[in-house]
């Protein structure tokens, strides 16, 4: 994948009420963009228009010159939502939703996972179910998920919080040797636990 | 096609491992069943038992898919699989098969129930009933079970979109009603070649293809 992301005039609305309007933007691939702006200007509204998850929206969002609404289903394998809270199956373990997931997206690299899991700390947590685990652990099950999907856009809302400083700092390297592979990341963060990574823009509302 | 099979497998699987083992749903039912028999049968009395069956199963269904499609929403109120690179009418199709599953569980309980309860609970044609009662539970599971999930991500007005499957709704609950009263009444051979009993067969098919689709439609567009 060597096309960019582009955000070109997004207005969106609830209820006639102005979300954003005339929203403009680039994310090069290999790049990480922070989307700032105070609580309720719409960021995570943006990451979702961006993610497909909300349709109904004006402008328009493409990757190179194909908006993604043209796209198929494949669209999830490209650009890829963590949202801040959990999106994993409460009842089932840890190493269950994992293989669910990696089944789900037909992944075969195992040794990534096992990577990933070492890297996150997570051997002890693997038989455990998902409500039996603390916020933080959800949430590097979250991002191990994604970083296992391994798509071209990383569209992370509030990745840090929950996280402690070394989980913090192991997601940091993480997201740097994702970048090197040209893997592009757009993250929000309240928690100013990003101030250690270094971003090549700043989107801000 | 192997892969949408391989899909719905996997999501129904998945499930199916989630109930065997925190029994989420059984022990509920197990409870909700004779409760709610006992008082059909109180209210309704045993003059139709076949009828009052039908009605118990009908309203213990109503109950039960709500809280299945529940175990399909993150705690943020969002569709767990909505960023799964899958055609989302594979996730309906699954739910719909495992809701089947917990339907005939259902059905069991009940039919226990209400035979202890009457003397008058006595099958002449208990292959019709059986048939009528897993053509009903396709039907049933497939209108239930995709409303529910339909109601669990679209707010407000895009909830008429089920109106789209009304065409399909209402021959089902028609034939439904008339295959209930001929059962008995027919010889189990003509019971078989009636109609109404051919006909739900038919719509069944049709709600178990359609539903998903409508499901799938409504999410993604």
């Amino acid at each position: 994948m060597d096309k960019s992301l582009i955000v070109k005039n997004l207005n969106k609305s609830f209820n006639n009420l102005n979300v954003f309007h005339g929203i403009s933007f680039e994310v090069k691939p290999g790049t990480i963009v922070n989307l700032s702006g105070p609580n309720g200007s719409g960021k995570t509204t943006l990451m979702r228009i961006i993610s497909s998850q909300i349709l109904d929206y004006e402008g328009e969002v493409a990757i190179g010159d194909k908006n993604i609404i043209d796209f198929d289903k494949e669209i999830f394998s490209i650009i890829y939502y963590v949202a801040p809270y959990s999106s994993l199956y409460e009842h089932l373990t840890l190493s269950e939703n994992i293989n669910f997931f990696i089944a789900l997206n037909n992944l075969k690299d195992k040794n990534q996972k096992n990577l990933l899991i070492k890297r996150f700390k997570l051997e002890s947590h693997l038989s455990r179910k998902i409500h039996e685990l603390s916020d933080g652990t959800r949430k590097k099950v979250s991002i191990l998920i994604l970083f296992l999907i391994n798509p071209d856009f990383c569209i992370l809302d509030e990745p840090y919080t929950y996280l402690d400083e070394e989980s913090s700092l192991v997601l940091n390297e993480l997201i740097y040797d994702y970048q090197k592979q040209g893997k592009s990341f757009l993250i929000t963060d309240n928690s100013l636990a990003s101030k250690n990574l270094n971003f090549n823009g700043v989107v801000e509302l | 096609m192997d892969s949408f099979i391989q899909k719905v497998i996997l999501i129904f699987m998945k499930d199916l491992k989630t109930e065997i083992r925190e029994k989420l749903n059984v022990v509920y039912l197990f409870i909700l069943c004779p409760t709610l028999s006992l008082i059909m049968f109180i209210f309704l009395g045993e003059k139709s038992m076949v009828e009052l069956f039908f009605l118990t199963c009908l309203i213990v269904a109503l109950v039960a898919n709500q809280r299945i499609s529940r175990q399909e929403i993150s705690v943020g109120g969002e569709l767990i699989l909505i960023s799964a690179p899958i055609d989302l009418s594979i996730l309906c199709f699954s739910k719909i098969l495992f809701f089947i599953f917990i339907n005939v569980f259902i059905n069991i309980i009940v039919f226990i129930t209400l035979f202890m309860l009457s003397n008058n609970f006595i099958l002449i044609d208990f292959i019709g009933f059986s048939f009528l009662c897993l053509l009903f539970t396709i039907g049933l599971s497939s209108i239930l079970c995709t409303f529910s999930l339909m109601l669990e991500r679209i707010k407000g007005e895009g909830q008429f979109m089920f109106i789209l499957i009304y065409p399909l709704i209402v021959p089902f609950l028609v034939l439904s009603y008339n295959s209930i009263n001929l059962l008995g009444l027919l010889p189990s051979e003509e019971f078989f070649s009636s109609f109404a009993l051919q006909g739900l067969a038919a719509f069944d098919i049709l709600l178990l293809t359609i539903c998903p689709i409508l499901f799938s439609y409504s999410i993604r567009r």
